[in-house]
């Protein structure tokens, strides 16, 4: 199942498949997964700056990660692309920015429970993928540009601001107003 | 811990992408480890993080290392059959003195705040300096009643009160209040009369930029 696309897919297939990999170490859909994230993975270290062939070697730790853990994955806490991508951000901030490493909580201890935990309220796995991708697509230009360059390049608000040209403050104000749009988008259904 | 005083968005989605420098990363692990608040804002950023892994243009890895991942699967360790326990209780003896934020005892590899080395900075103040050289960071024990010196922010800084707590234009800072501040702000912090006050500050500065050629054309459109 090697789709591009990737758009469509209801996050509950992937939750499933966490639970057949966790409970009965199944490989085929390890590979629906694998071959669902593992290029997003990829293009999102790359998009760090990560180069080619560790992207490759840490998309691999990332899934693996995935297959060995997959029985500690609680769905109600997070979406599987917001573990992995928890798992890919932590692998390259330990690579490439080894000071940051330190002070980020550790994907172990995110797992165990009590450690960061949602509101029981709350329900993060379930946001409707569809409605924030409605919601990223409708941001102005200069938000969205914001919010990529801080998610896909790593680069601190200060960063932005050198690399665009744009006041330290309006860097902030723009990311702000993104998450506060995309906030408002997602809370709707709640 | 009634907190106040909490996390800018901004800031918790730059920590969430891993954007954010060291030192101010280490103030923001410290404030969302006791802020519940501030811990559920940062679930969402980093649930943004996710949706926009989906939404990434695709680079698929290798055949070779798909091939290489299935063998691999074979050569894993049985995982444990059920999640491994908690970590220990977060209460110490009382005679050892109080724990220090999960984030700084990492970094100092040390657990409590009788063993952190302070050295005095002006009378009555004194300073803890933490070895990050990405931003700048640094612990503060104000006596109380005190102010300290008025200065602005070059860049951004992150104030965690952890002990005690001041007041400011901005109004009165306690245990567990976080000040995210940018470079415009002006102040002048005085503690509290009754007990000296700990704060933990982390601020932006120093960095090396990674590219210097504008990537305002990214092609975010279509993404």
């Amino acid at each position: 199942m090697t789709d591009s696309l990737g758009e469509g897919i209801d996050p509950k297939y992937w939750i499933d498949c966490m639970a057949k990999v966790a409970e009965g170490r199944d490989k085929q859909s390890f590979m629906a997964l694998f071959d669902h994230f593992s290029p997003r993975v990829n293009a999102y270290l790359l998009g760090q700056g990560v180069e080619a062939g560790m992207a490759e070697d840490l998309t691999q730790e990332a899934l693996l990660a995935l297959w060995n853990k997959a029985h500690l994955y609680q769905p109600k806490k997070a979406a599987v692309s917001t573990w992995l991508f928890r798992v890919a951000r932590n692998l390259w901030i330990d690579r490439l920015r080894k000071q940051r490493a330190k002070v980020y909580e550790l994907e172990d201890e995110f797992l165990e429970a009590g450690v960061g935990a949602l509101d029981p309220e709350e329900d993060t796995g379930e946001l409707d993928s569809d409605r924030i991708q409605e919601a990223l697509a409708a941001l102005p230009q200069n938000q969205a540009q914001v919010v990529y360059m801080a998610y896909f390049e790593g680069k601190s608000h200060s960063e932005i601001a050198a690399d665009t040209g744009m006041p330290l403050g309006s860097v902030k104000s723009g990311l702000r107003l993104a998450l506060q749009s995309l906030r408002k988008k997602y809370g709707e259904e709640t | 811990m009634n907190v106040e005083h909490h996390l800018q968005a901004e800031t918790l989605a730059a920590y969430a992408a891993g954007s954010l420098p060291a030192a101010m990363a280490l103030v923001v692990a410290c404030h969302t480890e006791a802020c519940a608040h501030c811990r559920n804002e940062l679930r969402h950023a980093e649930a943004l993080g996710g949706q926009m892994l989906e939404r990434l243009p695709v680079k698929p890895v290798s055949t070779s290392a798909r091939q290489a991942m299935l063998s691999m699967l074979d050569n894993q360790p049985e995982p444990a059959t059920s999640p491994r326990p908690a970590p220990a209780a977060q209460q110490a003896p009382l005679n050892e003195g109080v724990l220090l934020p999960r984030a700084l005892k990492n970094l100092l590899q040390i657990d409590h705040y009788n063993q952190l080395k302070w050295r005095k900075l002006a009378p009555g103040i004194e300073k803890v300096e933490l070895p990050l050289t990405e931003g700048r960071s640094f612990m503060l024990r104000i006596g109380a009643g005190l102010a300290m010196p008025v200065h602005t922010h070059k860049a951004s800084e992150l104030t965690l009160i952890m002990q005690g707590g001041y007041h400011d234009a901005l109004g009165s800072f306690n245990v567990g209040d976080i000040a995210d501040l940018d470079g415009s702000v002006e102040h002048q912090p005085v503690a509290f009369d009754d007990e000296p006050c700990i704060c933990l500050a982390g601020m932006d500065g120093g960095l090396k930029f990674r590219g210097l050629i504008p990537t305002l054309m990214k092609p975010f459109i279509g993404l």
